[in-house]
């Protein structure tokens, strides 16, 4: 769980596009569904066709019948091998989850870190949700919400659903909760100040939110930012210092127990969850463990049952062993190379192209990632719908690099020299490093600068005191949502906080063609004419090459046999929520 | 590591010639530990200076199609994870490491001494100064120390040796004064100051060469507390940054192939300790033969 | 005599610590990154930072914030963390039996490992066994004390499933410390025997000691009654000494091992930047080490008389 994410909500290290794995079955979904909502854009954003009452899972036919009350212990199934399918699930149980980092903050005024945000998902609940599919879905709103305007959104919220302190949950709640996200001296997330008017209480289950402007990507946000959970209303006041130490309060599947930093951070089922007969562990216990050597080794001992964030290299070895299952599934983080065209060598486009040849992405994936990554082919990865599965490799081509470089005015008596920049990760100083190698055939001397996260950010995002021009290029990872927007946006739009190339903005590269088909492709619903467009602006920027995207990362994670059910990481949804142990 | 002035108040003193002479290089090297320990700290130094010629490949050279490969006739200490030599970044690594080591103690030891003779001989407010500061410096575990200053600093090898020379002056600074003391008030240094001998002139001919022996010792030391220092450094991902090797930086990057390829972390390891070793037992052996009364 | 010396000594303790925590508040702040950014996430909006640095008082002058924490310290209010607003008290006052406790046990490693071998060594100087006791000692000492955890773990947890690998005194009772205890004891049973050696061969060419031999006491008498006592004033200095690098070598082996002792408080407060966290703990680490060296110097002057202590 331990990829920055370049989103400025900081959470949910692994978005991955997952479908339950074939040996664990087809979870139980509680009422009979739909097919699931295909991801919308919210700027035009229409009822789905099908209101989901809850998150749903794979649309073949559910396995058990819609009334799950799950018999307080029914008889264990006789030794249900790890491989079979799916037993009966067994309420009760506890595991315990490995994770890197201790949650930095459970309070609502600050920003969770990756791993306080993944905890705290099974804890909080917003109006929307992310289901297994990656897909938003409605979870204490009853369904999406209506736009009578595009800077309106209105709430039908989930009646009979309680807090885990009893009370019930009403629009009341949401207000007190959504004027902590926005009070100047409370809240920890620029954009909802940003782009968030007011909102108002229409009645007890209806919750108006007025926007200043539009914010396209504000039901994805909501859906994917566990640190926006709803809490009751008064619960900071009332549990003081408390909260978020001793107390933290949602209406989620788990509940708080407690948190002994760099120990443990236990959540016990909430026995009330308004998804009835769910969750079925009783208990899931937190603890981060630093050393990354030590956490598979606390696996492969049984002291842990899952591992959130197995490194490449562990997942092969953790394959072959007994009573080990290894998950893995394409995850969302795009691993790239930045270019700034605000500055030389980087604002000449044959540069930026003849770099982009000159990199063997394959060997990047299959060295760092060990196979656990695919080059990309297209604008969207292989999982999304909008992919075409007829695009081709991107091409490497070292010798038509060299001829871009001659043209550029780059030759042996005058190398490309520059700078790859990066943070302190292994992950990123090694792709770094091997491309410093790719390029060092073509006689380009690159230099590598691992640095400090905090100075590694502030030129790129543009930070006040920082210097835009003060680097080259720089190797990064972006976690993005499943949402398309995120996708076709967030890094090319002149717009976008996170346009790191500088990708038309003022002094950077222009193309203005481009600059409107990006807007567009962001907000078309339409899934024939999307392609299209996604089509022509992956053309426009694999010729412009602001960024060279190097592998779309698959996320591993590994869990001991006894641990059923387990949904890979989508954004922050509930991977616990439909998990169970076998007894044995 | 300071000791008190603990030896009765003999100055320690380092005869390299003459009948005095010839006890103390039979001293020295009676222990094989102590001729180990320089063999090995010998070794060391002719593979960092000579590195270019003596390792097999460059040690930036990745050769993707061998990568974490065992020990074999070709990578005698096996691959990393991009297929470079670990035999040469040891190599290498040895003269990163020993540039640490020496330039660190060359610092500590230099400012060390200084102020501890200036502490010493002055006495007084200056004294107390000078030794409360070196507390302030000893009353934090090293590590921390390092940590805060790297986080201001940055990482990279200069830092690295301006932290851990830092780190090592109270140390020089403690002894040196120690032996200064014992050594002020001996009759031929008084003898010197009151036919007027000017205080600097008294303190290069007379104290500080009487000093010599622990200040050697000390030094000898601290290149290997140096050498574990930055190893700790790199483990926390303050140190030497890559793909410039150290050991400490081999060390802590074979941290997460420790499962499946050992040998990283092993061999890089084994250089640390090795050295780390050699000296210890380079600076005992100093000790012994110096201080004659280990005589029995 | 000693009383004036004690009580010099305790007035010196005072601007020791002072120094130490200006120095840690001088470097933190220095430091690039501050807590409010991270509280913030990536994106913050300036206003909600401007406030919240006002909130926590860092947009004042330096000099002034280290004059407020310093008058709340001497008050016994160490603050609040400024991520979770836990006391600081109560943070370090909850982490430090971990550490005590490990710090104690490898203590006791190194000495189990330390004397022994001292005491072999000089009893046999030269020989074989002196020579062998010395390099497994020091074996300790050199091998980088994160790799020797490592390894530690790798045969007794993974291979043999002796002990846990890591993991927190609640959990796992007394046997979480063991493979800590002796990755960090014998990083130190090195010196001890070090000194032990030492001292035994400096007390054996005594005339006390060749006296008594004269009489004819046993040998075995000899070495162990007369010598051992004397040998162990510079166990007693080490202890001292060393207490900073012991607490030092916790930070890394409760990295590596996941114990939630001081030594990784320390770690991720500075990470974080909690500064309130920080500065609490240095102090409370900069106070145990400047108490025990006071008491192991006391201890010293006592117990020898020929020592002339400045």
């Amino acid at each position: 769980m331990n990829r920055p994410r370049r989103v400025p909500w900081l959470h949910g290290g692994a978005v991955a596009l997952v479908c339950l794995l074939v040996a664990c079955g087809p979870a139980a979904p509680p009422a009979p569904t739909a097919a699931p909502p295909k991801p919308t854009t919210a700027a035009a954003a229409a009822p789905t066709s099908a209101p989901a009452a809850a998150p749903t899972s794979a649309p073949a036919a559910a396995a058990k019948p819609a009334a799950t009350v799950a018999p307080a212990k029914p008889p264990a199934p006789t030794a249900a091998p790890a491989a079979a399918a799916a037993g009966e699930p067994i309420r009760g149980g506890s595991i315990t989850v490995v994770h890197s980092n201790n949650p930095r903050s459970l309070n609502p005024r600050m920003d969770g870190g990756i791993d306080g945000n993944f905890i705290m998902t099974h804890v909080r609940e917003r109006f929307l949700g992310i289901n297994e599919k990656g897909d938003i879905v409605p979870v204490l709103a009853t369904e999406m919400p209506q736009r009578p305007d595009p800077l309106t959104y209105i709430f039908k919220l989930r009646q009979g659903v309680q807090f885990h302190d009893g009370s019930p949950f009403t629009a009341e709640d949401a207000q007190y909760s959504f004027n902590i996200f926005l009070d100047e001296k409370t809240a920890f997330s620029g954009n909802y100040r940003k782009f968030i008017r007011n909102t108002e209480v229409v009645d007890p289950f209806t919750f108006r939110i007025n926007m200043k402007s539009p914010w396209p990507d504000f039901l994805s946000d909501m859906a994917n930012n566990s640190g926006l959970g709803i809490l009751p209303k008064g619960a900071l006041e009332k549990y003081g210092d408390d909260y978020g130490v001793k107390v933290v309060q949602g209406t989620g599947p788990f509940m708080f127990r407690e948190w002994i930093k760099d120990d443990r951070l236990v959540l016990v089922r909430n026995p009330n969850y308004w998804q009835t007969g769910l969750p079925y562990l009783d208990q899931i216990i937190f603890k981060p463990i630093p050393e990354e050597s030590v956490q598979v080794i606390n696996l492969r001992t049984g002291a842990a049952d899952v591992l959130l964030d197995v490194p490449f290299k562990e997942a092969k070895a953790l394959e072959s062993e007994p009573g080990i299952r290894v998950l893995t599934h394409g995850a969302g983080v795009l691993e790239e190379l930045m270019y700034n065209t605000l500055v030389p060598p980087f604002n000449d486009t044959k540069v930026r192209q003849a770099v982009a040849l000159a990199i063997n992405r394959q060997e990047i994936a299959d060295t760092v990632f060990l196979g656990y990554a695919e080059v990309p082919t297209d604008l969207l990865p292989s999982w999304h719908w909008g992919h075409d599965p007829s695009s081709k490799a991107p091409e490497y081509n070292p010798e038509k690099a060299r001829q871009l470089l001659t043209e550029a005015g780059y030759g042996p008596s005058k190398p490309l020299k520059f700078e790859i920049r990066c943070t302190n990760q292994p992950m990123f100083v090694d792709q770094a490093i091997l491309i410093q190698a790719q390029l060092a055939k073509l006689g380009i001397e690159v230099t590598v600068t691992p640095m400090d996260k905090t100075l590694f950010f502030a030129p790129m995002f543009r930070e006040a005191g920082s210097d835009p021009k003060s680097w080259q290029a720089g190797l990064e990872d972006y976690g993005f949502t499943t949402a398309t927007f995120s996708f076709v946006w967030e890094q090319y739009s002149a717009d976008s906080t996170i346009n790191t190339a500088n990708y038309n903005m003022p002094g950077g590269f222009q193309n203005p063609e481009a600059a409107k088909v990006i807007e567009q492709a962001a907000i078309e619903t339409d899934e024939t004419k999307a392609k299209a467009i996604f089509k022509q602006e992956y053309a426009m920027l694999e010729a412009d090459m602001p960024l060279t995207r190097l592998s779309f990362l698959q996320n591993v994670q590994a869990v001991r046999s006894r641990v059923k059910n387990i949904s890979a990481l989508v954004g922050d949804n509930y991977p616990f929520m439909y998990a169970w142990v076998d007894k044995n | 590591m300071a000791q008190p002035v603990v030896h009765g108040g003999r100055p320690w003193s380092v005869r390299l010639t003459g009948r005095r002479g010839s006890a103390f290089w039979r001293r020295l090297t009676r222990s094989p530990l102590t001729v180990a320990g320089v063999i090995g700290a010998l070794l060391v130094i002719a593979l960092g200076v000579f590195a270019d010629r003596v390792a097999p490949f460059p040690f930036a050279e990745v050769h993707l199609t061998d990568r974490t490969r065992t020990p074999n006739l070709v990578y005698l200490l096996g691959t990393d994870q991009f297929g470079r030599d670990i035999l040469s970044r040891v190599i290498f690594g040895a003269r990163i490491s020993l540039i640490v080591g020496v330039a660190s103690t060359t610092i500590g030891s230099s400012l060390g001494v200084s102020l501890g003779t200036l502490a010493g001989y002055c006495g007084g407010w200056v004294d107390e100064g000078i030794m409360r500061s070196m507390d302030v410096i000893m009353a934090f575990p090293s590590i921390v120390l390092g940590i805060a200053l790297a986080a201001v600093l940055g990482p990279g090898l200069g830092n690295v040796i301006l932290i851990i020379g830092l780190l090592q002056i109270p140390q020089f600074a403690r002894i040196t004064r120690g032996s200064v003391l014992t050594v002020k008030e001996l009759d031929y240094v008084l003898a010197a100051r009151a036919l007027g001998q000017g205080s600097a002139i008294t303190v290069v001919r007379h104290v500080l060469p009487n000093c010599v022996g622990p200040i050697v010792v000390l030094a000898s030391l601290t290149v290997s507390t140096a050498i574990g220092a930055e190893a700790a450094l790199s483990f926390l991902g303050l140190g030497i940054q890559p793909p410039t090797p150290s050991w400490g930086n081999i060390l802590s990057d074979g941290r997460q192939y420790i499962l499946q390829a050992p040998w990283i972390s092993t061999f890089s390891g084994l250089a640390i300790t090795i050295t780390i070793l050699a000296f210890n037992f380079i600076g005992d052996g100093l000790r012994d033969a110096i201080d004659p009364r280990m005589r029995t | 005599m000693v009383l004036r010396y004690i009580a010099r000594r305790l007035v010196m303790v005072v601007p020791v610590v002072i120094g130490v925590t200006v120095v840690v508040f001088t470097l933190i702040r220095l430091a690039p990154g501050d807590p409010v950014q991270a509280m913030l996430g990536e994106n913050p909006d300036p206003q909600v930072a401007v406030l919240r640095r006002r909130a926590l008082g860092l947009d004042q002058p330096l000099p002034v914030q280290y004059g407020i924490w310093l008058a709340r310290t001497l008050r016994g209010d160490l603050g609040r963390s400024l991520f979770t607003r836990e006391y600081v008290t109560t943070l370090i006052f909850d982490r430090a039996p971990t550490t005590i406790s490990l710090a104690g046990l490898s203590m006791l490693v190194a000495i189990g490992i330390g004397v022994p071998a001292g005491v072999l060594a000089a009893t046999r100087k030269d020989s074989w066994s002196d020579n062998l006791s010395r390099l497994l000692a020091m074996l300790g000492v050199s091998m980088p004390v994160f790799w020797l955890g490592l390894i530690l773990i790798i045969v007794f947890a993974l291979n043999l499933r002796l002990l846990p690998a890591g993991g927190s005194l609640d959990q796992n009772g007394p046997s979480a410390l063991v493979l800590p205890a002796i990755a960090l004891g014998a990083s130190f049973a090195a010196l001890i025997m070090r000194l032990t050696r030492s001292a035994m061969l400096e007390v054996l060419v005594q005339d006390y000691v060749r006296t008594a031999r004269a009489k004819g006491l046993h040998e075995y008498t000899v070495n162990y009654r007369h010598a051992l006592k004397a040998a162990l004033i510079p166990v007693i200095t080490v202890i001292g000494f060393q207490t900073g690098t012991l607490l030092g070598g916790a930070v890394l082996t409760e990295t590596i091992f996941a114990l939630p002792g001081l030594g990784r408080l320390l770690t991720s407060s500075i990470n974080a930047r909690d500064y309130p966290v920080i500065l609490g703990s240095v102090l409370a680490v900069a106070l145990v080490f400047v108490f025990v060296n006071l008491v192991v110097d006391v201890l010293y002057a006592l117990l020898d008389p020929r020592i002339k202590y400045q």
